[in-house]
C-alpha cells in the first residue's frame, strides 16, 4: 500500500511538472512578443499612430422621477456653476439646469466620466445626453502599459519555474514529507510576493495611463494573496509532517 | 540521561543467524534492520521486538541494554 501511495505521489508530480512545463512555455512566448510589441511601438514615429476614443450616455426618465433615478443609477453627479447652497434633489436640479444647450458637468456611470451633457424635455420624459472628453491613446503610455506587463510576465514566470521545480521534487521522492519538498514550497510562496506587488503596480500604472480619467488607484489580486497564504499554511503542516515522517523511518 | 541500545549482533552471534535470514524472518527489511548499527533507530514498535524475540528465542531483556551517558 506504501508503494502504491508513493506511486501516486510520483505520478501527481510528473502530472503537475508537465502542467506547469506548458504554462511557463505561454508565459515565455506572451512575455516576448509583448516585448517584440513594445520594441515597435518605440520605435514608432510619434505622429505614426493615434488612437482617440470618447463615450456617450443617454439617459431619459420622467421628469418627476429624475432625482431618484439618477441618484440610484450615476457614481455622481455634478453640475458646475450651480448657486443654490445645500442643493441635493436632482429633482431641483432639473428645474435649475437650462435645456437644448451644452453644458460641462461631471457625470460618473460605471467608471466613465461625462463631462458634457444636453438636457431635452419631450412632454413629461428628460433626455439627458452627455458625452466624455476625448481621450487620445499615446504610444509612450502604451509601450509603459507594456514594460509593465513584461515585468508582470517575468515575475510570474520565475514563480512558476520555481513551482515546477516542487513538483520535480515530488515526481522522484520516497515520501513528500521532506525537507527539500519543505524548502521549495516556502520557495514558491516567497515567490508570489514579488507578483503579488508587481501586479498591483502594472495595474494600477495601466488605469493611470490608459483610462480618461488618469487617476491612481490601490489594485491588490486577492487570488494571489490567497494562494500565498495557503501555500505558507502548507509550509507548517509539511514541515510537521517531515518530523513524523523521520519518527517513523527511526522506527523499527 | 542515558539511552536504550539493541545488542540485536550479539543475540544473532549466539544464535548463529545472519541478518538476512532475521529479516526474512521477522517480517522487516534488511535495510532497516542494518539501520541498528548505525544508530538510526530511535524508537522499535512492541509487534516488531515481538517477532524478534520469537526468532531468536530471547527475552526483551537479551537485546536492550540501557546505557548511562
Amino acid at each position: 500500500m506504501q508503494n502504491e501511495i508513493k506511486k501516486k505521489v510520483n505520478l501527481f508530480g510528473k502530472t503537475g511538472k508537465i502542467i506547469v512545463t506548458v504554462l511557463l512555455v505561454i508565459v515565455l512566448v506572451g512575455g516576448a512578443a509583448a516585448g517584440v510589441c513594445a520594441v515597435f511601438l518605440a520605435n514608432l514615429p510619434d505622429d505614426a499612430v493615434s488612437v482617440s476614443v470618447s463615450g456617450k450616455a443617454k439617459i431619459h426618465m420622467e421628469e418627476s422621477l429624475m432625482g431618484i433615478l439618477v441618484r440610484s443609477m450615476v457614481d455622481s453627479f455634478a453640475y458646475e456653476d450651480i448657486s443654490q447652497p445645500g442643493l441635493s434633489d436632482m429633482g431641483d436640479i432639473a428645474d435649475v439646469l437650462p435645456e437644448d444647450t451644452e453644458i460641462k458637468i461631471n457625470l460618473s456611470i460605471q467608471g466613465a466620466d461625462y463631462t458634457s451633457a444636453t438636457i431635452h424635455s419631450d412632454g413629461e420624459t428628460k433626455y439627458i445626453e452627455a458625452g466624455t472628453d476625448e481621450f487620445t491613446y499615446e504610444i509612450d503610455n502604451i509601450v509603459k502599459v507594456i514594460i509593465g506587463g513584461i515585468v508582470y510576465i517575468a515575475a510570474a514566470a520565475f514563480s512558476l519555474f520555481v513551482l515546477r521545480r516542487l513538483f520535480k521534487e515530488f515526481e522522484k521522492c520516497d515520501t513528500p514529507f521532506t525537507d527539500a519538498v519543505v524548502r521549495k514550497l516556502y520557495a514558491f510562496a516567497f515567490s508570489l510576493i514579488p507578483v503579488i506587488i508587481i501586479a498591483s503596480v502594472a495595474e494600477s500604472m495601466a488605469e493611470a495611463l490608459l483610462t480618461p480619467s488618469g487617476g491612481i488607484s490601490f489594485h491588490l489580486n486577492c487570488g494571489l494573496v490567497i494562494a500565498f497564504v495557503v501555500t505558507i499554511c502548507l509550509c507548517t503542516i509539511f514541515k510537521y509532517g517531515t518530523g513524523l515522517q523521520q519518527e517513523s523511518d527511526e522506527t523499527l | 540521561m542515558g539511552h536504550i541500545v539493541l545488542r540485536l549482533d550479539r543475540v544473532m552471534a549466539d544464535r548463529k543467524i545472519s541478518l538476512n535470514e532475521l529479516s526474512e524472518k521477522v517480517g522487516v527489511a534488511n535495510v532497516n534492520l542494518s539501520k541498528i548499527k548505525n544508530g538510526r533507530i530511535s524508537a522499535i514498535r512492541f509487534s516488531t521486538l515481538a517477532a524478534i524475540c520469537e526468532v531468536l528465542q530471547c527475552q526483551p531483556g537479551d537485546i536492550l541494554e540501557y546505557e548511562r551517558d
